[in-house]
């Protein structure tokens, strides 16, 4: 437990104390913040619109603003999905210069065992991840409020929480076994690059999953991102899905949630949001149990 | 009976088809400070690696401490103490943060961490370091402050893999000091890999390894024996120079300015010459065989045999 903790203390210190890595995080988060709200954010409220005019008597001023904060929140739930891949490769990059200048050995000499290690690292990215994505959401709801939205609810606060931790904690294991065989820095920065570019298209986030076609909704439900964002979609967007769709038919609100990806379905049948969850618990330990399985095993060859 | 050390057995580690280390053997005893020297790309380091446990050898087999390597890897680990040749801590910390933190990886309670510190930083003059960030400091401070966590866990082997490369000579004979005071102080097994041939004079032994094999072993003062010449300077003027070179022989003497030399298979053999010399010439130094002479004859006859 000393050893475990002591390593968790060493890597969030290295993480926290690079201020210009911490800084680019956050910069890069409301970049991306600030381009969906000013530029972006709008690009499907005219379908939306469409959708509740087709309720006689719906469709004025109000919807029109309950509209733009859908958007808003939408899009800002695919940010604190994909945050979390980034904030952990950059938070993994202390591995990569780890290894480069030999420090690894230096730490695999120690006496933990290879498990203990492992969970070490992918704990202080975990948390890393953690305090990173709430700064997420704080932001978001400092921007929400200055768009005069309300404060959101107590429970989808703590929902939104645990997710933020399922979510982390997924991508805290993928990016641990990238960075235990990735060897060299570049290689690591060129993941990155790939990373930004496409953790968009695959969490639907530029662009909704329902205006993709068949064959890349197939491709994008074969990466975790998509269960993370419908996750984060459905519990952010609850409070204001109540609102917009308040006196419509069902079918709109289900129409929306599938085009929008809040709900996610697997051939006919619609995926739970407990079956999503479990889909992320499971990437996350496959993903523990083959960095475990790596390490022993390159071991015996070399490193 | 005293305890090896370290006993190895044809070890053995290769890369596809290239023997990185090659059926290497020898026995260490227990306190013994061995000198492990090889040009680079010999093998030295590669059998640390094995020795320390980061690397699976791919054949023969190897006792550290008496815990068998592969089998009892964690206990190996708590034995020993690695000091790289690139320093390891981290830039961002301070000093004692950097040990700290690591000690606690090692397992140690905060009471032994404290008390540890204490005695090392005194030995190796850390305290006035002690808290401040370990990038700003110079490279034989970071030196010292690398050999200090090594040093954390009491380990019984220390492994010192080229410590002293790329270091300027004040800040390499400081460093030295402080092994050389540690070692003092403990019954601890140094083993030092380096291819600074002198750095190695004062080891109870050294083994030379060349293309992964060992190619000599002995004490400083056997392998010089054996491998290096003495060589007795003469200091004569050149009115003497004659006389000189009819006493011992013209092709024996190399002139130099101040004189000549000679070389001699011992110091007892240079002695008789400048006893023959007695009243013609105006003095004499006889000069050991260095540890660099050694090293570069043993490779060289290695290289001749091959």
């Amino acid at each position: 437990m000393r050893s475990f903790t002591a390593i968790n203390k060493r890597n969030l210190g290295l993480y926290f104390r690079d201020y210009s890595a911490v800084f680019f995080s956050l910069l890069s988060m409301l970049i991306i913040i600030i381009l969906m709200v000013f530029f972006l954010g709008d690009i499907n409220n005219s379908d939306l619109l469409d959708a509740i005019k087709m309720v006689p008597g719906r469709g004025g001023e109000s919807d029109v603003t309950t509209i733009k904060n859908f958007s808003f929140l939408w899009t800002c739930a695919g940010i604190m999905t994909i945050n979390a891949s980034t904030v952990t490769h950059a938070f993994y990059s202390n591995m990569i210069k780890d290894r480069t200048g030999n420090r690894l050995n230096s730490l695999f000499v120690m006496p933990v065992k290879r498990p203990v290690f492992v969970l070490g690292y992918v704990s202080s990215a975990w948390i890393a991840g953690v305090i990173m994505c709430v700064i997420t959401l704080i932001v978001t709801e400092i921007i929400g409020v200055i768009k005069g939205m309300d404060i959101l609810p107590v429970k989808t606060h703590i929902e939104l929480i645990l997710l933020i931790m399922l979510n982390t904690f997924v991508y805290s294991a993928v990016m641990f076994l990238l960075a235990s065989i990735i060897k060299s820095q570049s290689a690591w920065s060129g993941i990155g690059i790939i990373l930004g570019t496409l953790a968009g298209f695959l969490g639907g986030i530029y662009f909704p999953l329902g205006q993709m076609s068949d064959g890349m909704q197939k491709v994008v439900k074969c990466f975790p991102f998509i269960y993370g964002s419908s996750l984060f979609r459905k519990v952010l967007l609850n409070p204001i899905e109540n609102t917009l769709f308040e006196g419509t038919p069902e079918v709109i609100r289900s129409e929306v949630d599938r085009v929008m990806g809040m709900n996610l379905f697997l051939g006919d049948s619609r995926l739970s949001g407990g079956a999503s969850v479990g889909i992320l618990i499971a990437v996350g330990v496959i993903f523990i149990i083959f960095s475990t399985m790596y390490l022993t095993l390159s071991k015996k060859k070399d490193r | 009976m005293d305890m090896n050390s370290i006993e190895l057995k044809n070890l053995t580690k290769r890369y596809g088809s290239f023997n990185a280390v090659d059926n290497l053997s020898f026995e260490m005893k227990q306190g013994d400070f061995v000198g492990f020297l090889g040009v680079n790309g010999a093998g030295k380091s590669t059998t640390v690696n094995m020795l320390s446990t980061i690397l699976t050898p791919d054949g023969g087999s190897a006792n550290i401490c008496g815990y068998a390597l592969g089998k009892e890897d964690m206990d190996i680990r708590r034995s020993i103490g690695v000091v790289y040749q690139s320093n390891v801590l981290d830039d961002l910390f301070t000093v004692k943060e950097n040990i700290v933190t690591r000690s606690k990886m090692l397992g140690l309670d905060s009471k032994t961490i404290k008390d540890r510190l204490f005695d090392l930083s005194d030995i190796l003059n850390l305290s006035d370091i002690m808290n401040k960030r370990y990038r700003l400091l110079s490279g034989g401070q970071k030196r010292r402050c690398e050999i200090a966590f090594a040093l954390m866990h009491s380990p019984k082997i220390l492994f010192l893999d080229e410590p002293t490369t790329g270091l300027d000579p004040a800040t390499r004979v400081s460093v030295w000091d402080a092994v050389e005071l540690l070692r003092k102080n403990t019954d601890m097994t140094v083993f030092l890999t380096t291819h600074y041939m002198e750095e190695a004079q004062s080891a109870d032994k050294i083994i030379i390894i060349n293309k992964g094999k060992k190619v000599a072993e002995g004490t400083p003062f056997e392998l010089k024996e054996k491998f290096a010449k003495d060589s007795l300077k003469l200091y004569f003027g050149e009115k003497r120079r004659s006389e000189v070179t009819d006493i011992i022989g013209k092709d024996k003497l190399i002139s130099t300015s101040y004189g000549g030399v000679v070389e001699s298979n011992n110091p007892f053999a240079a002695a008789k010459t400048a006893e023959k010399l007695v009243g013609v010439i105006d003095g004499f130094e006889i000069i050991q065989g260095k540890m660099d002479d050694v090293f570069l004859n043993v490779t060289r006859s290695i290289e001749a045999a091959i």
